[in-house]
């Protein structure tokens, strides 16, 4: 009997030779040679000085996210946007303060009189594929995208005239300054490796799903669909002496708390657009860099203007704000981290009205306004949320029940909700979690006239907001820092009109290891300037 | 025996219908559109105007009457057609081709190692009754039985990754790539997954093992004064294994089961995980895939089990 004792303890014992024999670890270790011309080299070890990049190593990413659709831009994902500018670049970006940059633009021009916007492009910069990036290039990008209906603000192109190699011109029937960034935004892949692909659209089409090529600093070496992908240096790229990395590796991991974990470990460098504030707490604590993100912009959005509803009445949605202290809220879901909302505006938003409150917390007053609405016997309000926003409906039933609202959460799986918020229309109020970018065209995609989400028609809109949101985007205003004067009275209009109830902005968090120097994503959630990332030797 | 065969396939086609009904039937019951879903997912709603819903609509065949897409995808199953996935754009075969390879390695790992450790366990847990390894592992057996996966995994990650740095987190790196990084990447989700049934083997080999070690052959056999090792192998052990087989039957639908939670934990790319994705995106012609796939694997396992009850057992007979 005892060999059937030695049977399970070889096994054992060999299992904890393969556990540990087999232990090298994949850390990658940069070398640390400081930058000399074009040319890189991951050889020769050196000391720069302090915050003197380096070139060299792979950064190792985790990611909730992964590029599904490499490089077919009509049916691309945000993430699949983002995650792919390592090899996919704009023509032009937002810096920190929401101002429109140039990338692969050089300049452009607009004219609110003729309706033209004119892209002159940067020269000598080539696809990857080593076709040239032209204008031809850039108007078959912007076709693809007006031919798919998938480019912003597409609809308002007449025709796109190439008025040199290098220049492009938009003629348009409409303008507002927000078209510029709608198109600067696009990113382009090469014509010439998307049409040589494949014979027939469908054969394109699905070859560019799982191919990209641009004129980024990084080029796709590898991917595995819902696993990983990994982008390889571009030596040929066209911004002198960068990239620093030889290669990005983004692995997803769905799972925060394993996410978390491989980051305590050490075994990835770096993750991205981290949300759930525990884990960016915890590895704080743990000495680890974190860059902040815009975070997103949380509302409770009314069906105000279904006649039927009480919240069609002003006063109700009034009590509602007044009803809610949002910074107590805030400081127990956000431990600190979430920013309490009382207008329609963040104040990391360039439209922020300083100071403006109108409805901080009073349930006093809340209970007032609901007599004044004939609604002194209270009112029961169903309250649509996905189970992510479980614990803040909670919060919020408790407050208003407080006031004489009874909350009933109605708590939807994503079909129903997104079926609810995008197409059918929902009752009583919907708990919303909307992005934030660092210039103001969030206004007018989520809450503007001809809004691109929620458009169901539940939110009403005073005439007096929608006026100033059509004068906001005035053709005499050629950038967002003219408009913002406009902008600025509509956020005011909104609150004094009780729009919708903004409730708090969340946190979002890019958490790295010490020796990681990246910009992700303090610009914005889409804002990623990979060839600029470094590691120091580690 | 031929005949037990066919009409055992015959009732598992029919149990293979009422998979189809009840999948193809139970997921269209879901609230939500899966193209309104899809493309609030991807953002592209904001550019999407209604008509070209309707398009897409027509594309995936949702706009015709339930039956007769019901009746399409049956005609497309018989052709080998999978169909295409709404949201990957991409052949389901496809998307089961990349998947079930990684789901099967680490299940039939799974399988392997919960039989042979569930039966070494059983085997001398039995014939060392009320000794200290009994007394150890018996109670062992039953924490393995209660123990939920997930919380497994978490402990196991941070024990075993995060705080002693043994083995890598998470990830799958196929063995042809990479074998000892792939052997050491299976080690903390095949564990996980063998747990269960390493604890259920044991205690089911256990009973069986005790009843058989009772009968009279046996201790003919010791009468005889044979060796231990070749009362246990050759008489007792054989004897003992039908109930086992059953389990390790089961086993195969929970091995399915159980890579839903394991994929996750441990970010596999594996069929558990594109299942559930595809449940929340209600991608309905991967969802259908996939269940299908898992029945027919399901029933021919279980067929397998059956038929193998009479090479273990002569006395079994199939009328």
């Amino acid at each position: 009997m005892k060999k059937f004792l030695v049977i399970p303890a070889a096994l054992i014992l060999v299992c904890i030779l393969v556990f540990s024999g087999c232990g090298g670890d994949e850390t990658s270790t940069p070398a640390t040679t400081t930058p000399t011309q074009t040319t890189p080299t991951t050889t020769e070890p050196t000391t720069p000085p302090a915050g003197t990049p380096v070139y060299g190593g792979t950064l190792r990413c985790v990611s909730g996210a992964i590029p599904n659709n490499l490089g077919y831009p009509p049916e691309k994902a945000p993430s699949d946007n983002y995650l792919m500018l390592p090899v996919l670049e704009r023509v032009a970006e937002w810096d920190e303060d929401g101002n429109m940059i140039p990338v692969l633009a050089e300049s452009w021009e607009t004219d609110a009189d003729a309706l033209t916007i004119t892209w002159h492009l940067i020269q000598g910069v080539k696809f990857t594929d080593g076709t040239d990036w032209n204008a031809e290039a850039l108007r078959w990008n912007f076709q693809l995208g007006i031919d798919h209906n998938t480019l912003t603000d597409g609809q308002y192109v007449e025709s796109l005239e190439v008025v040199g190699e290098y220049a492009l011109t938009m003629h348009l029937n409409s303008f507002s300054w927000m078209m510029v960034e709608n198109y600067g935004l696009i990113q382009v892949i090469s014509p010439t490796a998307f049409e040589s692909s494949g014979t027939t659209d469908e054969a394109r089409t699905e070859w560019a799903r799982a191919n990209a090529v641009g004129t980024g600093p990084f080029t796709v070496a590898e991917w595995m669909r819902d696993d990983h992908i990994k982008f390889e240096k571009n030596p040929d790229y066209w911004q002198e002496g960068l990239p620093y990395l030889d290669a990005i590796e983004i692995r997803y991991i769905p799972d925060a708390m394993v996410a978390a974990a491989t980051m305590e470990a050490g075994d990835a460098d770096l993750w991205m657009a981290v949300s759930t504030v525990q884990n960016i707490i915890d590895l704080q604590d743990q000495g680890l860099k974190i860059n902040w993100g815009p975070g997103m912009f949380v509302t409770l959005l009314p069906d105000s203007s279904n006649p039927d509803s009480p919240l069609a009445i002003k006063e109700v949605r009034e009590a509602i704000e007044y009803g809610l202290n949002r910074p107590a809220i805030a400081e127990m879901l956000g431990q600190g981290l979430y920013e309490p909302l009382h207008q329609m505006a963040s104040s990391t938003w360039p439209g922020y009205v300083e100071g403006y409150d109108p409805r901080p917390y009073n349930p006093e007053i809340a209970i007032g306004l609901l007599d004044q609405a004939g609604k002194s016997a209270g009112l029961t309000l169903k309250v649509m949320a996905t189970s992510a926003g479980t614990d803040a409906v909670a919060a919020i039933q408790s407050y208003l029940g407080e006031v004489g609202i009874t909350i009933e959460p109605d708590i939807a799986d994503l079909g129903r909700y997104f079926g609810a918020v995008f197409g059918t229309g929902w009752t009583d109020l919907v708990f919303t979690a909307s992005g934030i970018n660092p210039s103001t065209t969030d206004l007018f995609i989520h809450y503007g006239p001809s809004p691109m989400t929620f458009r169901t028609g539940n939110i009403y809109k005073s005439p007096e907001y929608l006026a100033l949101c059509a004068e906001a985007l005035d053709p005499m205003y050629t950038n967002v820092l003219e408009a913002l004067p406009k902008i600025k009275e509509a956020i005011r209009q909104a609150g004094e009109d009780a729009m919708i109830v903004p409730l708090w902005r969340t946190a979002e968090a890019c958490i790295m290891q010490t020796y990681v120097h990246s910009e992700y994503p303090k610009i914005h959630g889409i804002m990623w300037s990979p060839e600029d990332d470094w590691m120091e030797a580690h | 025996m031929t005949t037990y065969i066919i009409r055992r396939v015959l009732q598992a086609v029919i149990v293979l219908i009422i998979v189809t009904l009840i999948v193809f039937f139970v997921i269209r019951l879901l609230p939500g559109d899966p193209l309104i879903i899809y493309v609030a997912q991807t953002a592209q709603l904001q550019a999407m105007p209604p008509e070209m819903i309707e398009e897409l609509r027509v594309q995936y065949g949702l706009d015709k009457p339930i039956m007769v897409q019901y009746a399409n995808w049956m005609l497309d199953m018989f052709r080998g057609d999978f169909g295409e996935s709404i949201y990957y754009h991409e052949d389901v075969s496809q998307l089961m081709a990349e998947r079930f390879p990684v789901t099967l390695h680490i299940g039939i790992s799974s399988l392997i190692v919960g039989a042979i450790f569930g039966i070494l366990v059983g085997v001398i847990t039995a014939v060392r009754r009320g000794k200290w390894l009994d007394k150890i592992l018996t109670p062992l057996t039953y924490v393995g039985i209660t123990i939920p996966v997930f919380f497994l995994g978490i402990l196991m990650i941070y024990f075993f990754g995060v705080k002693l740095g043994w083995l890598p987190i998470s990830g799958y790196t196929s063995p042809f790539e990479n074998f000892w990084l792939n052997t050491r990447q299976l080690v903390m989700p095949v564990i996980c997954m063998s747990f269960f049934s390493i604890a259920a083997n044991a205690r089911q080999m256990r009973s069986s093992m005790l009843e058989v070690i009772s009968q009279d052959y046996i201790r003919t056999a010791w009468s005889k004064g044979l060796t231990e090792r070749a009362i246990i192998l050759k008489h007792a052990m054989k004897n003992s294994l039908i109930p086992v087989i059953t389990l390790v039957g089961v086993g195969v639908g929970i091995l399915f089961s159980g890579s839903v939670l394991i994929e996750t934990i441990f970010a596999i790319p594996g069929v558990g995980r594109l299942l559930v994705s595809s449940i929340f995106g209600q991608d309905y012609v991967v969802v259908q895939a996939i269940t299908l796939v898992i029945a027919v694997a399901i029933l021919v396992v279980n067929l397998l089990v059956d038929i193998s009850y009479g090479w273990l057992d002569p006395r079994i007979r199939y009328g």
